[in-house]
């Protein structure tokens, strides 16, 4: 299996190195036991800050030096741009970086929104709807559908995303997640989790 | 007592580095406007180009109102005061007009009016944005806050900033003309052609520099004030009033500035 991204000894604390492997086809949750250690390896990955000690590649090459594009981030709270609407959220990462392409973006946003569990009579009123006004589910999901419609090498997300969802959207999500990996042999998922969580996917610790 | 101990040391520390403080923050203004200058061709991409369009929309089109009320206001008043002043001298009225609304009135008080507008709503903006860990969300999406954010607005108040104080100036110069035709009864044709005769390319240039230069330093400060690093959303206000009273700053020693050199 081709490895994706590689963390060799990466210090997140004083005395706490970290080292993981995630491939291509995984979908792995990280557990770091601290709020302070997931924000520290979230903006990490994020190549926000780099570690003062260890070594971080994806693909074979230094982490900071990636493609733009190659990770997208799904915050706890979506991650929206609260003076956007929704459909702007989810256009904005793909159409700054690529020419608005309507036909094709409407219709993989589409496909996901019947993955992700929304009622087809919402979808209108939930994409016109400015983020600021979306209840905190809505802009849970509408965080987590700009990552999938992104289609990353690797989606970063924050358990906390799961965290007071409906078991059944929450099942759909999950569902979702393993769609997104399944759907190319290159792409792979990470769950940054600050303590124990129920996600059904493969704990490292 | 530690706390306190604490507390009159960091307040001496930081008065003591505050000329440092000062020229640090000039110098990140000048490194923002450079970063600004380079991004331009962050225009080509779509939603770079639709924030510009909603924020000439936001300081430009929905300030019309206002700055027609200040314009007609001011113009008003100025020609009351120089028909008492000159009396029926046609010429000299006309040209104390130029001097006081095409040059000086006319920039100034269409800035004070975006700021009074879109400065504080800039920084109040970006600010809570900062907070709300939407920049970073921006970051992790490989969009610069720089090209997204920053570079919009700064045309756009520009643009807005040029075309508001024609818009001003076209309104005070107007009711100035009505007001002499009815007070003193001089021919509104006649004032329409002198002022044309009157008016130089020099005037017009300084009125146009002057509104493009107040544009991009309130901007750039109302920008730059709502980026900087925040923890919390108290400090928010913060932000604004200083974005506001450094654009107020700003705008004057530039005016005083350009008249200087222009003049």
């Amino acid at each position: 299996m081709t490895t994706l991204l590689q963390f060799n000894n990466v210090e997140i604390d004083k005395g706490d190195n970290l080292s993981f492997i995630v491939a291509a086809g995984d979908t792995l949750v990280l557990n770091v036991n601290s709020p302070e250690k997931k924000a520290a390896v979230i903006d990490m990955v994020l190549a926000e800050f780099l570690p003062a000690n260890g070594e971080m590649w994806l693909h074979g090459q230094p982490l900071a030096a990636s493609k733009p594009g190659s990770i997208a981030w799904i915050a706890a709270g979506g991650g929206l741009i609260n003076n956007l609407k929704t459909w702007e959220n989810i256009t904005l990462p793909l159409w700054y970086h690529q020419k608005p392409q309507y036909p094709v973006t409407e219709e993989a946003v589409a496909r996901w929104l019947l993955d992700l569990g929304l009622d087809k009579q919402e979808w209108e009123k939930f994409m016109a709807s400015p983020a600021a006004r979306l209840k905190s589910w809505e802009r849970k999901l509408a965080g987590l559908l700009r990552g999938l419609v992104q289609a990353p090498k690797l989606l970063l997300v924050d358990a906390e995303l799961f965290d007071e969802v409906e078991v059944s959207r929450s099942n759909a999500w999950i569902a979702a997640l393993e769609k997104f990996v399944l759907a190319d042999e290159d792409r792979a998922v990470l769950v940054v989790a600050s303590a124990t969580t129920l996600l059904p996917w493969r704990i490292i610790e | 007592m530690i706390s306190l101990g604490l507390k009159v040391r960091g307040a001496h520390s930081s008065s003591r580095r505050e000329p440092g403080r000062y020229f640090r923050h000039v110098a990140a203004h000048f490194r923002l406007a450079w970063e600004v200058l380079c991004r331009l061709p962050a225009l080509l991409r779509w939603p770079v180009r639709q924030v510009m369009l909603k924020q000439l929309y936001f300081t430009g089109t929905e300030s019309i109102s206002t700055i027609a009320v200040v314009g007609f206001v001011v113009g008003l008043i100025v020609i009351t005061e120089i028909n008492n002043l000159v009396g029926r001298n046609e010429l000299l009225t006309l040209q104390i007009m130029i001097w006081t609304i095409v040059r000086e009135l006319g920039p100034l008080l269409t800035a004070i009016v975006i700021i009074g507008r879109s400065s504080s709503a800039f920084a109040s903006e970006l600010s809570s944005m900062q907070v709300n860990g939407e920049i970073k969300s921006l970051r992790s999406m490989a969009i610069s806050p720089i090209s997204y954010l920053v570079l919009p607005r700064v045309l756009a108040m520009t643009l807005a900033s040029i075309t508001l104080t024609f818009y001003f100036q076209v309104v005070a110069i107007s009711t100035g003309w009505f007001v002499t035709a009815l007070r003193l009864d001089i021919a509104l044709g006649s004032q329409i052609f002198n002022f044309f005769e009157m008016i130089s390319f020099r005037e017009i240039a300084a009125s146009l520099i002057k509104s493009a230069v107040f544009g991009i330093l309130v901007s750039l400060v109302s920008c730059y004030h709502g980026l900087r690093r925040k923890s919390a959303m108290t400090e928010v206000p913060q932000a604004v009033s200083q974005a506001v009273i450094r654009s107020l700053l700003m705008v004057f020693v530039g005016d005083g500035i350009i008249t200087v050199m222009i003049f």
